[in-house]
């Protein structure tokens, strides 16, 4: 199924949830933000999202800036 | 007495916010956040980009700062808005730098998008921050909606051009209640020393202090610039006159 994460679309297994997702991309976990369907997810709310065709996710962390 | 800076019922012990944007490399800033001697340092939000390798910039933020997330890349109040939830989100507290931009050249803010933003996030119990074009009554709006601070632009975001705004910040130093904080377009340690000479609460530089040969040593020469021009405002320099006055006794000279 196809979904959109951070405005690319992307391939993805069924059933798949939220957190399958960060680990899959080995994204660090303590210092993401997850969005899901213009939502802001808990971390521990992302074990219990499965993502669905069309989905909307992004992934957002700090970076330097002023 | 002691000289009290106060933001959002917050004690901050630095006149000097630092910008984290634009160093050659993130490392380098844990010195340049203890030279500068700054407690308000800003960050941006950005998506994640799994390609690149990350680096969680806040681990290189030493520990009693207090962390200012911006909404850059924000064009619209509402998209201000959801930045600054996210960046709550994140658990580095409430603290926001309003950033609300769609001018691409100058990048000036759009005031009307910024006091918007400011009044939905005031009320969400963010300590908001916005930056702004120098104007007294959207000054006095972003103060109505909530404002902690106000932030005018000294001059357009990273040109280094000092403060070209200066009679317009120095009216929002004389009207405005909240402290009035000058960011953006300073380049030089004499610039910030001139805000603080003239009133302003505090000062916000970034790209002066990352793009220079030496950012350590640039961030010491700000925050004793920044220290200075409180202590000069503080002491109350006299007005400025058009004629010369003697420094000297004009009595019991040589000649007859």
């Amino acid at each position: 199924m196809k979904l959109t994460v951070n405005g690319k679309e992307v391939e993805c297994l069924a059933g798949t949830t939220v957190a399958a997702l960060i680990k899959e991309r080995k994204l660090n976990a303590a210092c993401i933000v997850v969005e899901y369907n213009h939502t802001i997810l808990k971390q521990n709310e992302w074990e219990g999202v499965v993502l669905n065709q069309h989905d909307t996710l992004e992934i957002v962390a700090f970076v330097g800036g002023g | 007495m002691k000289d009290q800076f106060i933001i959002g019922g917050q004690e901050v012990s630095s006149r000097l916010l630092l910008g984290t944007g634009k160093f050659s490399s993130n490392k380098i800033i844990p010195e340049v956040v203890r030279a500068a001697g700054a407690q308000v340092i800003t960050v941006a939000l950005r998506r994640v980009d799994p390609e690149k390798a990350e680096e969680n910039i806040v681990s290189h933020i030493p520990a009693g700062c207090i962390l200012m997330p911006n909404t850059s890349g924000a064009r619209t109040a509402e998209e201000a808005v959801r930045i600054a939830r996210l960046a709550k989100a994140a658990g580095c507290g409430n603290w926001i730098k309003i950033e609300v931009i769609s001018d691409a050249k100058y990048l000036l803010p759009d005031n009307i998008e910024t006091i918007k933003a400011t009044q939905v996030l005031a009320a969400e119990g963010f300590v908001v921050l916005p930056y702004m074009s120098p104007d007294l009554m959207v000054a006095k709006k972003l103060v109505e909606a909530g404002a902690a601070a106000v932030m005018p632009l000294g001059s357009p975001i990273g040109s280094n051009r000092g403060i070209k705004t200066k009679e317009l910040i120095r009216i929002l130093i004389e009207e405005i209640s909240v402290p009035i904080i000058v960011d953006a377009g300073i380049g030089r340690p004499s610039e910030a020393a001139e805000a603080m000479e003239m009133g302003a609460a505090a000062v916000l530089v970034n790209t002066a202090v990352a793009t220079a040969g030496d950012p350590v040593a640039m961030a010491r020469a700000f925050s004793m610039a920044v220290t200075a021009g409180r202590l000069a405002y503080l002491a109350d320099p006299e007005d400025r006159k058009v004629y010369a006055s003697a420094s000297s006794p004009l009595t019991g000279f040589l000649h007859s």
